[in-house]
């Protein structure tokens, strides 16, 4: 009698998250989806705990080291087939009577011996290519991820937060409250969405905590909209009021009741928000105020190939393109299969 | 089935318009299962004959409706080789999608259960009307098709139709919409007018006209009918013959005479006993299992007497109670609606007020406003003579636990998200009863077995539960605070009619037990008949009539309460 639930054996019914999460993964395309966005997501924790891509910024190649698909001899003024024009140069009488260092040679050499530092011996090709400090692409493309990842994660999340908090508070009271919040929803919106991001990051400074912030504050404005229109819609419910007569609070009416019937919302908003602040990322740091120099990003990647296509150096563009696409793709193709099978009313097709 | 030879008798007699011979549909739910909606029924409408289908939820009634309109989705749909459809004589199931498209409107056509949903709400019922005879070549005009449309606004009753044309659905009544619904159904001149559920989202005395309407227009225009309803009454005065169906069986099918006086099947009966009748109160209520079981002598059953006392303890005093709403009109202006004017009533210790009025009447109001879910603009809600309108939040909480309330709709007042242990323990947690959750669980488990659901129940969500389950849960989430008072808004409305004498018998057994009062909401008024001591009749926001029950019945004063009592469907042959 004492503890019925544990001691039943019934078998545990199905709740909304598992039926949801059965519904998700009985879909082929979601399966290749999940497996394509872990394995980013494991290499950008890897990355983020120093296992792998830690030494990104060394130089491992020539400058713009060929990938290994185009092997060394194809034309590249960098390449081993321009080692021509790196003859060592031949130091005779001739040259010594017009250079006035000439005296000096010995002894800069001599110098320079003292600062010799053990190199790494430069590849001519690299498994994708390398940029133009001959740094390799795997490693840095992995990097950026990790950094772009963080990036659209955190402030997604952050979004998010601050979205459902203000939408279930505005949607719930209604009234005054309300009133101030629309307020400030409408000033957010009325400023362009780009001047107003340059805006906060030009008071905050460049840096990756920066941007979460930047982007994270600006971007709840449709979560909030959508939580809110929700939270009008369901205060009303019978649930909501049958609540009020058992004598529960509006704390605990909004959150306890309320919230896990609009969150899969909030969750779907999550993933496409995601991939948005990726791409937003891409954006400010092309404008360059986005990540700081000394590390790199998908957008940082994005802007340096600009340079490179002058001088025919594709390759750095082609891997951002690839794995960003790749991963943008499935994560937004995640998000809309995640939103069917949070609504079930939705999949018939 | 024993009553196939009359059906076999009628088809010879006249070949039936509509032939469905052993339909049997099934629904694809995922790559493997599949439901069967549909096992192999059989039935046939004859030209000129109103057949009503008649079953609870889940029978299958509207399915083989959808069948011979072709209006079942396509994609996961399987309707057997075995099936057939004929109409006039001619083989449905072999025609094309086009073709069986022209049928709908032109030559079959149906009204649905809710005309606020079933009209488009950005066109006016004229447009709406000149759509449909355009679109099947009825008036070759504009202007002509107008014409007609006024023509069919008149048929239907509709008055001043000339005016009407031009409205919009949301500025009609309910009453009203159906009828508009009706003249696009009959525009094509149909000759099978399939009605679902037609007079179940309507007020009892409008029901009682769109009846008549419908019975008056299938005898002018020689169409034949096929009723569908959940209510065995209301078809006794329509239909030629019914087909009683469950669980996508025939149960029965015969006459209409045959089936109310000599009903055969033990299911039949049940549906025919288990729905409270007005002239009879039985301890209690006989439901559908004691049916089945075997015979069962509804006459043996003791009555009950029902009544208040002037020696009956009061537990809650209502005066002049008043609760309006702002209304905008215009751009700047409002005006005060009066939702409830001027109520008042005393409701006894272990008694049962039943508040009986149509839809906006304000009896859902004025049961919030009891409960303080609604605020109240004037007047006083005593009890132990403390008024409980002029209380603040925290001094109201404790009162929160001596009265309760259960809503109409059961999917709707139980949180999705929560398992019915978090369901049952949250009122407990709040109001801190128990000394902590192991004691809560052993009470919510006891609350369930008094409910009739057993302990495994608690780690459920509400969806894996039927509607008259989740309105015990509900029940038992209200008796979880031992209130004094419950209100029931309409508590057995939306649940079927075998289910609703097992809930009815649910509120009879608690009262019994705990001498609980309840406020009895409901626009049905066979059940407020039976459950209630006492009656309130509420018209447009006012009292019209309150008094003993049996009283009030058997002799109205009010001529609004007269009207009520008149409508009841099937209460001239039982009176």
């Amino acid at each position: 009698m004492t503890a019925p639930a544990k001691s039943s054996s019934a078998p545990v019914s199905e709740g909304f998250w598992r039926a949801a999460g059965r519904r998700l993964f009985a879909d082929p395309l979601a399966r290749v989806c999940i497996a394509i966005v872990s394995v980013y997501f494991v290499l950008a924790a890897l990355s983020a705990a120093g296992l792998i891509a830690a030494d990104w910024n060394e130089e491992y190649g020539v400058s713009y080291a060929n990938p290994w698909f185009l092997g060394e001899d194809y034309p590249n003024p960098q390449g081993r087939n321009s080692l021509i024009s790196q003859e060592t140069m031949v130091i005779d009488d001739k040259q010594r009577a017009v250079d006035p260092l000439a005296p000096y040679y010995d002894e800069i050499e001599e110098r320079a011996m003292q600062y010799q530092l053990t190199q790494r011996e430069l590849r001519w090709t690299l498994p994708l290519g390398a940029d133009k400090w001959g740094r390799d692409l795997v490693r840095k493309v992995i990097k950026a991820g990790e950094i772009s990842i963080t990036v659209g994660i955190g402030a997604a999340l952050l979004a998010v937060m601050v979205g459902t908090f203000l939408g279930a508070i505005g949607g719930f009271f209604g009234g005054r409250t309300s009133d101030f919040l629309e307020w400030v929803y409408n000033v957010f919106t009325s400023v362009p969405y780009i001047l107003l991001v340059l805006a906060f990051a030009a008071v905050t400074g460049k840096g990756i905590n920066t941007i979460i912030l930047v982007l994270g504050f600006t971007g709840w404005t449709s979560v909030y909209r959508l939580i809110r229109a929700e939270y009008i819609k369901q205060r009303s419910r019978d649930y909501v009021a049958a609540a009020d007569a058992l004598g529960a609070s509006s704390a605990r009416k909004v959150f306890i009741h309320i919230l896990p019937n609009v969150s899969h919302l909030s969750l779907v908003q999550l993933s496409q928000l995601v991939v948005d602040f990726i791409k937003a990322e891409v954006i400010l740091s092309f404008l360059g105020l986005g990540v700081p120099p000394d590390s790199v990003s998908w957008g940082i990647m994005i802007n340096e190939v600009m340079t490179e296509l002058v001088l025919g150096k594709w390759w750095q563009l082609a891997t951002v393109a690839i794995v960003m696409s790749v991963f943008v793709v499935s994560f937004g193709l995640f998000t809309d299969l995640l939103r069917d099978a949070l609504d079930p009313k939705a999949t018939r097709r | 089935m024993s009553t196939a030879s009359p059906n076999t008798q009628q088809a010879a007699a006249s070949p039936a318009l509509l032939e469905v011979e052993n339909l049997t549909v099934r629904f694809r739910l995922g790559r493997q299962n599949e439901f069967t909606a549909l096992h192999g029924i059989s039935y046939a409408v004859a030209p000129n004959q109103t057949v009503a289908l008649v079953g609870e939820s889940g029978s299958g009634k509207t399915v083989s409706a959808l069948a011979v309109m072709d209006l079942l989705p396509r994609t996961n749909t399987i309707i057997t080789p075995e099936s057939r459809l004929r109409f006039n004589g001619e083989p449905l199931l072999e025609e094309s999608p086009a073709q069986r498209r022209l049928r709908c409107g032109g030559q079959i056509s149906m009204i649905f259960q809710d005309p606020m949903t079933s009209l488009n709400p950005v066109y006016s019922v004229g447009e709406q009307l000149v759509e449909i005879l355009q679109l099947h070549a009825i008036c070759p005009t504009r202007a002509a098709a107008r014409a007609r449309a006024i023509e069919l606004l008149g048929e239907v009753g509709i008055p001043d139709p000339r005016q009407k044309v031009k409205s919009y659905p949301h500025e009609l009544s309910g009453g009203q919409q159906q009828r508009v619904m009706i003249a696009m159904a009959i525009a094509c001149a149909p000759r099978l007018l399939i009605a679902d559920e037609p007079t179940t989202a309507l007020d009892v005395t409008i029901q009682q006209q769109i009846l008549e309407l419908l019975v008056n227009l299938k005898r002018s225009r020689g169409m034949s009918m096929l009723f569908i309803t959940h209510d065995l009454a209301l078809v006794r005065e329509v239909a030629d013959r019914v087909v009683v169906m469950n669980q996508g069986h025939i149960r029965e099918s015969g006459a209409t005479g045959q089936i109310f006086e000599a009903p055969a099947d033990n299911y039949t009966r049940a549906l025919l006993a288990c729905r409270p009748r007005i002239d009879r109160r039985p301890v209690k209520l006989p439901v559908v299992e004691d049916f089945m079981k075997g015979s069962y002598d509804i006459d043996s059953v003791a009555e009950r007497e029902r009544g208040v006392d002037s020696d009956d303890t009061v537990v809650l005093e209502v005066d002049h109670l008043r609760k309006t709403y702002p209304v905008k009109t215009g751009w700047f202006g409002e005006k005060q609606f009066v939702a409830v004017d001027d109520v008042s009533f005393r409701l006894a210790r272990g008694k049962t007020l039943g508040i009986v009025g149509e839809s906006g009447s304000g009896k859902t109001t004025l049961g919030k406003a009891i409960l303080r879910l609604h605020e109240a603009q004037g007047g006083s809600v005593r009890m132990n003579g403390v008024d409980l309108l002029k209380l603040s939040r925290a001094e109201f909480q404790p009162y929160k636990r001596q009265m309760q309330i259960v809503f109409q709709n059961p999917y709707a007042s139980l949180n999705p998200r929560f398992t019915i242990s978090d369901i049952l323990l949250e009122p407990m947690r709040i109001h801190n009863l128990h000394a902590g959750d192991a004691e809560r669980i052993e009470h919510a488990t006891a609350l369930l077995r008094q409910v009739g659901l057993s302990a495994s129940d608690l780690r459920k969500y509400p969806h894996e539960f039927s509607g008259g389950q989740l309105q015990r849960i509900s029940i038992a989430r209200c008796l979880a605070l031992k209130p004094d008072i419950l209100v029931c808004d309409e508590p057995v409305s939306a649940l079927d009619v075998s289910v609703q004498a097992q809930v009815l018998n649910l509120f009879q057994a608690l009262q019994d037990e705990f001498a609980i009062s309840y406020l009895f909401i409901s626009h049905d008024l066979n059940v407020v008949k039976y459950i209630s001591d006492e009656i309130m009749v509420m018209h447009n926001g006012a009292m019209v009539e309150y008094g003993n029950a049996d009283e009030l019945y058997r002799n109205p004063q009010h001529p609004y309460t007269q009207r009520l009592l008149a409508a009841i469907p099937g209460r001239q042959r039982h009176s």
